[in-house]
């Protein structure tokens, strides 16, 4: 029986959560279908352009957590 | 040197034993991606940084009273804890006045550029501050899915589980949300780096 692939697969594939057994059928619709290949560079693309975003906590508030880390341990001590 | 990876299951069994810095490692493990998370589900640094402190505090207490049952990792248990007080945040918030200067800009967002006003710094805020923008132009379903997956690092499994929510439907959400950010770029003309 031949799985029918959709862009689901093609978005499990570029976030590396596609399941092996559908792998070569995916990579096949690939080649056949440039729409295919088209959304995989898309999300690949957003991929990276998203990745760049990042933003840290401030110190005091890892400093509030890591304390209050201590305490409850000195308490349960 | 290279430094040897400590499973986060093994820092949680550790930590429950009484090795207190055990908790420091998960902390800065996974502070980055936790608070990002918060920060792009809330929309609101102060609110974020509450939001962190009280999920690590939840975390804490629940190790100490010994509720953690080691069901699951330790990243969506967490990020189950500080998506459900995001949740409650937005709920309140209505309720919560904004502090903003004459421009109508929130007065904390400059907290954290005090520190440092490099200008390569200020072009990154920038840059980030567009991102997010367009992040909280989402609908709130296809912005939970996107946060998770991308920011969060959670699986599309993972997500519907901590969601409730069907995994063909995070899949569908994410599909609808990567199309729409990407019109809002193309629109916008605006090349992020």
């Amino acid at each position: 029986m031949t799985q029918s692939i959709t862009l689901d697969h093609i978005l499990l594939l570029a976030y590396g959560e596609l399941p092996e057994s559908v792998f070569p059928a995916v990579l096949s619709a690939m080649e056949r279908d440039p729409a295919f290949r088209k959304y995989y560079e898309d999300c690949l693309k957003m991929k990276s352009e998203l990745g760049e975003f990042s933003e840290e906590p401030h110190p005091t508030s890892v400093a509030i957590v890591t304390e209050h880390s201590h305490d409850s341990h000195t308490e349960a001590v | 040197m290279h430094k040897e990876f400590i499973p986060d299951g093994v820092l949680l069994k550790v930590y429950m034993e009484g090795n207190e810095s055990a908790m420091e490692t998960l902390v800065r493990r996974h502070k980055s991606r936790i608070f990002t998370s918060i920060y792009l589900l809330v929309n609101d640094r102060y609110l974020a940084e509450d939001i962190f402190q009280e999920t690590f505090i939840k975390v804490i207490n629940s190790l100490r009273s010994g509720k953690y049952t080691h069901e699951g990792k330790f990243l969506p248990w967490a990020l189950r804890i500080a998506r459900n007080l995001a949740i409650d945040a937005i709920r309140n918030r209505g309720r919560m006045p904004v502090v903003t200067d004459s421009e109508g800009n929130d007065i904390f967002s400059y907290l954290d550029v005090q520190e440092d006003s490099r200008e390569s710094l200020v072009i990154e805020r920038e840059d980030n501050k567009t991102l997010r923008d367009f992040i909280n132009r989402l609908p709130d379903e296809q912005k939970e899915v996107l946060v998770l997956r991308h920011y969060a690092d959670l699986s599309f499994k993972e997500i519907s589980e901590l969601t409730g929510t069907n995994i063909n439907t995070c899949i569908g959400r994410m599909h609808y949300a990567l199309i729409n950010l990407r019109k809002m770029m193309q629109k916008s003309l605006v090349r992020l780096k």
